[in-house]
């Protein structure tokens, strides 16, 4: 038998969590993560176009720092082009879409021009279906997306 | 846990096949309940658009369920699959009486356009159990063609 942990001041928001500091407390407990992690690389191309790819699953957990990645892409890239390859997106939830509808809107307000790779039905689906691809310019592939 | 009346009994049923999967309420546990989504509507043969579409609904609602649900509780999501059609119901106990799924969000509004029909569920505590909160969606396979 297992002895059930202590439960002290737990709030929802440790629960929602990956792993943190909270969890560090009982090392003995196994916190079974079925989560992949989401994966963003920054390429800046000459000619003032820079490409932000992401691999993985786009979920409420995985969201945040996807919004993160743009936000300082577009407050301090000089960049007049950002193209978001999605083509390595397996997941797009109603999170994920709310971070990228936020990136257009900072990329309006500093005139730069976004344009999106939605690659699989995984990412263009949920884009169709909730209308969001009216926000974005969408390509076939990053090469013409940079072109 | 079932508060919320849900799934019917056995002798209601007449055959049609049930899947419940029930996890720690924990957003990192979302995957495998949306994978199992997935899996039974592939299975069953809905149409690609309408297995995305059931995978993402599913994720939203138990996401928002989450949000809500008290600490150390238990998120179930139960699925019932029939020709052309799956239901969908996920519940957990609420961390405070009050608690609602709100329904003035953006993932709502996504949630009602990738569901033919979906609404939110909530049922008083008893002197045994707290609060439950729930979602209960419907989606049709489509076109079987697609």
């Amino acid at each position: 038998m297992v002895e059930p942990p202590a439960i002290r001041s737990l709030r929802t928001g440790d629960l929602a969590a990956p792993a943190g500091p909270s969890l560090g407390k009982k090392p003995e407990a196994l916190v079974l993560d079925s989560h992949p992690p989401l994966q963003t690389s920054i390429a800046r191309l000459t000619g003032g176009a820079a490409v932000l790819a992401v691999v993985g699953e786009i979920d409420t957990l995985t969201a945040p720092p996807l919004e993160q990645a743009l936000r300082e892409l577009l407050d301090d890239t000089g960049a007049d082009v950002l193209v978001i390859d999605l083509t390595g997106v397996t997941f797009l939830a109603s999170s994920g879409l709310a971070a990228l509808i936020q990136g257009a809107h900072r990329a309006a307000d500093r005139n730069v021009t976004l344009r999106l790779v939605p690659g699989s039905r995984a990412v263009r689906r949920p884009l169709e279906v909730t209308g969001s691809d009216q926000l974005f310019d969408m390509y076939e592939d990053v090469h013409s997306a940079v072109g | 846990m079932s508060d919320l009346g849900f799934p019917p009994t056995a002798e209601t049923l007449d055959g049609v096949s049930t899947v419940e999967v029930r996890t720690s309420a924990s957003a990192a546990l979302i995957p495998t309940i949306r994978a199992v989504a997935s899996d039974l509507a592939a299975r069953a043969d809905f149409d690609l658009d309408a297995i995305s579409d059931l995978r993402m609904a599913v994720d939203e609602a138990c996401a928002t369920l989450v949000d809500v649900a008290a600490p150390k509780s238990m998120l179930r999501c139960t699925f019932l699959v029939q020709a052309e059609h799956i239901e969908v119901q996920a519940e957990v106990l609420a961390g405070q009486a009050d608690a609602a799924v709100s329904t003035d969000t953006f993932g709502w509004r996504v949630l009602q356009t990738l569901a033919d029909d979906v609404q939110a569920l909530r049922a008083p505590g008893t002197a045994e159990i707290g609060p439950t909160v729930g979602i209960r969606l419907h989606k049709h396979a489509g076109e079987p063609s697609r």
